[in-house]
């Protein structure tokens, strides 16, 4: 089973990169990174598209350079070591296998180009195919395999070589949702098994959640917030990171502090109790909810709030209902009940006010982000 | 579709492009029927079938009675020109495949000043008139005290037979994902392997096109040869040329279908890997 250390493997140290293009003038891509990936860890770097995060990955393995700052290997310095030294390996967007060799000669090319032998080499893509999943197929020719299947092999190409780092490029993106789902589980057992590092960008949360030990979420070339899924998911620093990930109700208000008791008072609308520690009173505040913190029935011990609002829509999701409402100022506001709780039992129907509870620790409050 | 090939638009454009292939290939079919004519004064009345023709190419004997050794020319000489086509050809397009290839993979693979000038630049010897380029080339071998020779017609079709495999390559390059020589030198490949198995067996079907091509435009090129062989170098069209000038013989004929059939094979190929995709 795979170990995920504390030890440090890659550093990325303030790097910045600025380029001009003719449509959309001067674009930063990375304003000033600095990161720190752990040995045999699962990072994903999320984030809406332009964000940087694959600039970053290719200034990792090497086809881009930085203009300022350094990227580490183990302590040593990367940005005089041309791509094809690097020992990372990439899983293109788009796979990019060689369409003129076959499926054998695509996973053994880096191993031919390293000079190792015929005979080992034969043996090495014959197992790596196998923990892929793609026996019997070494003499096909990549326009012959399915989406997925071209997937696995260049994921096998990358993985043969053993790199120390194993770089993700928006890596399924291409597949189907449902053999995208499963190819996210089969990701997460192949790194358990191999225990390489993955560095995997992606601009798909959920994506994120499923596979990730740690999420560096991304924005306008900056790493917002670094964490565990749970971390990032449960406690958001801003408004764009909360917003990003899950669904959420964020509210702004300025946070009001009475006695032992604390609320964020809403523009022309409710106030929400909160616990606000770190915060003063009078503090420009983004509050958040997260749509699994409401209940319909109030809650199992009396601490907490609740808010009212009118039912516009009824979203039916299998497991869950959304229930979509407003505030009585106005505000949207998404709520989720389970399913097996029975929206037919409670007769709810659009235009009905119902409240909803929430409990004292559920709010999340973040710092407002100047607009 | 069974009622657009009864209407009459539809018959119009068959009896149209039958007419067309007619217009095209007319001339070629008489003369490859003239080239087995026995009628050696008049090849406009047909006599017999021979092979005579093709026989004196070669220096043979011919087989029929009515033979005028006036008509036969020496056989030693025209081998000896279509020795000096062949060198030209071979050495010309071989030169321009490497320089029109090194070219479309630095226009497709780097950005530098003035890549748009250069880019129209390489079109230009293909747009000027052949008569231009033959003067041009003329005077610039005169004036740099170049001695006009075999070497002379290789270096004149080299600089615009460039231009061909450029344009040849370039599409073929246009039509290549270039993450590939990426993700190459992802696995380990310095920028030479990543050349040699990669790039070039890609670009490959493009690169043996554009040398055909080459070869072939080399082979039956007339008017910039003319300018820039020297008075005792010929090459076959300059031959024919020649000949012709002292009458239409039979010979020509059989020359002429000779050059057709290996032109065709030549064109074919190089038609067949210019479109082949993998």
């Amino acid at each position: 089973m795979r170990q995920v250390s504390e030890q440090e493997v890659l550093r990325v140290d303030g790097a910045r990169k600025t380029f001009r293009t003719p449509e959309s003038g001067v674009v930063t891509p990375l304003d000033g990174i600095t990161l720190s990936i752990r040995n045999n860890e699962f990072l994903t770097l999320l984030g809406p598209s332009g964000c940087g995060k694959t600039t970053l990955l290719k200034t990792i393995a090497g086809f881009e350079e930085l203009d300022e700052g350094e990227i580490f290997l183990e302590g040593r310095a990367m940005s005089a070591v041309p791509a094809h030294r690097r020992p990372f390996n990439t899983v293109f967007q788009n796979y990019a296998l060689f369409p003129h060799m076959t499926v054998a000669g695509n996973v053994g090319y880096g191993l031919q180009v390293a000079g190792v032998k015929r005979g080992e080499e034969t043996a090495r893509v014959t197992d790596v195919l196998r923990l892929v999943g793609l026996s019997g197929l070494e003499r096909r020719k990549p326009a012959q395999l399915s989406g997925g299947q071209q997937q696995r092999v260049a994921l096998a190409r990358a993985l043969i070589n053993r790199p120390r780092v194993l770089l993700l490029d928006e890596s399924l993106s291409a597949l189907d949702r449902k053999l995208r789902q499963s190819m996210q589980i089969e990701l997460k057992n192949l790194q358990n098994t191999v225990g390489i590092t993955f560095i995997f960008v992606t601009h798909d949360q959920e994506e994120a959640l499923t596979m990730s030990d740690r999420i560096a979420v991304m924005d306008k070339g900056r790493i917002l917030q670094l964490g565990t899924p749970a971390e990032i998911y449960d406690t958001p620093k801003n408004r764009f990171v909360a917003g990003f990930i899950g669904t959420s109700n964020i509210f702004s208000g300025t946070l009001a502090k009475d006695g032992g008791t604390s609320r964020v008072e809403i523009e022309s609308g409710p106030a929400i109790a909160v616990t606000a520690d770190g915060f003063a009173a009078g503090d420009k505040v983004d509050v958040m909810l997260r749509p699994e913190h409401f209940a319909l029935a109030s809650g199992r011990n009396g601490a907490g709030g609740s808010l009212e609002a009118v039912i516009e829509n009824i979203v039916f999701v299998g497991t869950d209902l959304h229930l979509h409402g407003r505030l009585a100022n106005g505000l949207p506001v998404v709520a989720l009940e389970r399913h097996a709780r029975g929206a037919g039992a409670l007769s709810l129907a659009p235009g009905q006010t119902v409240t909803l509870h929430y409990q004292a620790t559920a709010p999340h409050l973040m710092k407002s982000q100047a607009v | 579709m069974s009622k657009r090939r009864f209407s009459s638009g539809w018959t119009a454009l068959h009896i149209y492009g039958a007419a067309f292939l007619i217009f095209l290939y007319a001339p070629l079919a008489l003369i490859t029927v003239y080239s087995f004519n026995s009628n050696a004064l008049n090849m406009a009345v047909w006599t017999g079938f021979t092979f005579d023709w093709y026989r004196t190419l070669f220096g043979m004997q011919p087989a029929g009675a009515a033979f005028d050794a006036a008509f036969t020319e020496n056989p030693d000489r025209l081998l000896g020109v279509l020795r000096n086509s062949l060198i030209v050809a071979l050495s010309a397009s071989a030169i321009s495949t490497v320089i029109g290839t090194a070219t479309a993979l630095a226009t497709a693979r780097y950005d530098f000043i003035g890549k748009r000038i250069y880019q129209a630049l390489l079109f230009m010897p293909m747009i000027m008139p052949d008569i231009v380029l033959g003067i041009a080339l003329l005077i610039f071998f005169v004036g740099v005290g170049f001695k006009l020779s075999l070497a002379t017609i290789i270096i004149g079709h080299c600089t615009f037979l460039s231009s061909y495999v450029y344009i040849i390559v370039a599409a073929r390059l246009a039509g290549m994902d270039n993450t590939l020589e990426v993700a190459s030198a992802d696995l380990g490949a310095g920028p030479v392997t990543t050349f040699r198995r990669v790039t070039l067996p890609l670009i490959m079907p493009g690169v043996i096109g554009g040398f055909l091509l080459a070869f072939i435009i080399s082979l039956d090129d007339v008017v910039i040869t003319y300018f820039i062989a020297g008075v005792d170098t010929q090459t076959l069209p300059l031959f024919i040329l020649a000949m012709v000038r002292r009458g239409i013989r039979p010979q020509i004929n059989a020359l002429a279908v000779l050059l057709i059939m290996f032109s065709f094979v030549v064109a074919s190929a190089g038609l067949y890997f210019r479109s082949r995709r993998n």
